[in-house]
């Protein structure tokens, strides 16, 4: 589905952000990259999607095809983008902010409009994300679990097959969190939708995700199952804090412990 | 949603007639529309009264209220347009600075007394939009210069930056005026559509039309633009190209409009907000009903202007937030209250 060769990218010619990355992740599949901030996983799915405002090198193949060689809206018919939750500044509806979705599907002319195609899809999207009750309020009232829905239905409306998460839980509580990668997982194995998504909360990522790389300084430095997380020498280099790394009771998994600094061990 | 649009040609019709009877030589509709119809057919049969009044009508009330119906519907769609593109409700068509452009072409028309001799009095609303098309090319340069991606934030700072500069060079203008001369400035400053006639609509309808188009043709962009640049461009759209196209369609329309009417203030900025009160923020039906509520309420807002202490006039820009703001005000208040209870 996403075969990443050699990819180095940056905002400017001297400094790389993102330096040889390669990866593949297969169809169906859920891959979790990690990392501490600034470790360019962000800048990852800027240099996959829109290579052109970076100095990006290497290849990136979506669905078989170069990246470079998609206009921007077959692009965005096959691959959907959620991040941090976006304040909207003017009063759109929730079904106007889905039926943005759409707008890869349309038509030029200006009076080439939604269908009732695209009206049925929106529905759908709204209720697999269970958000179809605020259809009709402003998006400005939801609160913030129910904006990340709303705007996880608004990428699922572009029907992609390739759906990129970009810290999607960061603002969200515990219940949110899991509320919305319970959504995603059910749409992963309900739906053969892949999923790349950029996670702070390895505990999560373990519980979640297929495969994870861990990256720092724009480099890929390890990749693999969650199993990738109980080698507590590479985390603790990579995040620069004491983990001691166990085994979850009921999901056979692990998950991290954080030690602070005060005591000593 | 056609019962708005119904609503709206209706409020743009009543507010022309009422314009057209409104002023010191006392018609009735019967005669103007008898004036109209003669002069767009050409039989005289239609109107055989005094031929000074037929004058009055169709040589200096028509072009001024279609004046202001251009303009009124260009600064709203101008200010709807800039406010989705920008994504920000304080933006109106004079955020990045092509109006101070226009405004300090005038100003410097005004000051030197220049006249160029084919153009005759059309040498002010010319030079103006020669100033705002190069305000125009300086805020993308600065804007250019310091933001590959045109960030919004980049874009309304090079327009406070413009304004403020040509807003001094101006006021330096004012300072350097003798009294006559700083009232002339002052008045066409503060925006008029008096003393209008056919060749102004002439000179700005070209800009209008093809400004105009393009906005309306992009609602779907401005709608994209909601979650953000970066959103809009995931979403399958390239949005550098489009900004681009619409920030200079936009800033043409804006700048031609001041050039013949001087920088009128309050339509372009609460216009927009007022029509989406009703309509939502879906610019599909924002951008038309901007433009219709824009354009009628120029025009009463100028009947106002030289009606109310006539002979007398008041700049109409004074008369546009005066029974705007309220008017406003009102609305906005209880339209949130409206949202408190029904959320709740």
């Amino acid at each position: 589905m996403l075969k990443v060769c050699n990819v180095s990218a940056g905002y400017r010619k001297e400094r790389l952000v993102l330096n040889e990355v390669s990866m593949e992740v297969k169809k169906g599949e859920f891959y979790a990259l990690l990392g501490p901030n600034g470790s360019g996983k962000t800048t990852f799915i800027k240099a996959l999607l829109d290579p052109k405002q970076l100095n990006m090198n290497g290849t990136v193949e979506i669905s078989g095809k170069e990246v470079r060689q998609y206009n921007k809206e077959e692009l965005a018919r096959v691959t959907a983008v959620l991040s941090q939750e976006h304040a909207v500044s003017l009063d759109f509806t929730v079904e106007q902010i889905v039926l943005l979705g759409r707008y890869p599907y349309q038509g030029k002319g200006l009076f080439n409009t939604y269908k009732k195609e695209d009206y049925a899809i929106v529905d759908e999207c709204l209720r697999k994300t269970n958000s179809l009750a605020f259809k009709h309020k402003y998006f400005q009232d939801l609160s913030g679990g129910e904006k990340q829905r709303v705007l996880l239905a608004k990428a699922l409306a572009q029907s992609p097959q390739l759906l990129f998460l970009d810290e999607p839980t960061n603002h969200l509580d515990i219940k949110h969190s899991i509320e919305l990668l319970n959504l995603l997982k059910e749409l992963q194995l309900n739906n053969g939708l892949t999923i790349v998504a950029i996670l702070h909360d390895l505990n999560l990522a373990s519980l979640y995700a297929d495969r994870l790389a861990l990256l720092k300084d724009g480099k890929k430095i390890a990749e693999g199952d969650a199993s990738l997380l109980l080698n507590e020498s590479l985390l603790m280099s990579v995040y620069g804090v004491e983990l001691i790394s166990s085994m979850h009771p009921v999901m056979g998994k692990p998950q991290i412990s954080f030690i602070p600094e005060y005591v000593k061990v | 949603m056609p019962a708005l649009y119904g609503g709206s040609l209706l409020f743009v019709a009543v507010a022309v007639i009422w314009g057209l009877i409104s002023g010191s030589a006392d018609l009735s509709v019967q005669e103007i529309v008898g004036i109209l119809l003669k002069n767009i057919t050409g039989y005289e049969g239609f109107f055989e009264g005094q031929k000074n009044i037929e004058m009055i009508i169709w040589n200096i009330r028509l072009p001024r209220i279609l004046l202001a119906l251009l303009v009124g519907s260009a600064l709203a769609l101008a200010g709807a347009a800039f406010q989705g593109l920008l994504q920000n409700p304080l933006a109106d068509p004079y955020t990045i600075g092509v109006s101070s452009g226009a405004s300090v072409g005038a100003v410097i028309v005004l000051f030197f007394q220049l006249e160029i001799a084919i153009i005759g009095s059309y040498t002010l609303p010319l030079v103006a939009i020669l100033f705002s098309f190069a305000s125009l090319i300086l805020v993308f340069g600065i804007t250019r210069a310091a933001s590959k991606t045109y960030a919004n934030e980049t874009i309304i700072l090079s327009g406070i930056i413009l304004n403020s500069f040509i807003g001094s060079v101006i006021s330096l203008i004012i300072a350097l005026s003798s009294g006559d001369q700083m009232r002339e400035v002052l008045n066409w400053l503060m925006g008029s559509v008096a003393l209008k006639n056919w060749g102004h609509i002439g000179l700005f309808f070209p800009f209008f039309v093809i400004g105009a188009a393009v906005i309306l043709y992009h609602y779907r962009e401005l709608n994209a633009l909601a979650l953000g640049d970066e959103a809009a461009q995931y979403g399958g759209m390239n949005v550098r190209r489009k900004k681009l196209i619409l920030l200079i369609s936009a800033g043409l329309l804006t700048g031609a409009a001041v050039s013949v009417s001087g920088a009128i203030g309050f339509v372009g900025l609460v216009i927009p907000h007022l029509v989406r009160l009703v309509t939502g923020a879906d610019h599909k039906h924002l951008l038309p009903l901007s433009m219709l509520i824009g354009g009628g309420y120029l025009v009463i807002a100028d009947m106002v202007a030289r009606t109310i202490v006539s002979p007398q006039e008041l700049p109409i820009g004074v008369v546009t937030a005066l029974i705007g703001a309220p008017v406003f005000t009102y609305l906005l208040i209880r339209e949130r209250i409206k949202r408190r209870n029904i959320s709740c």
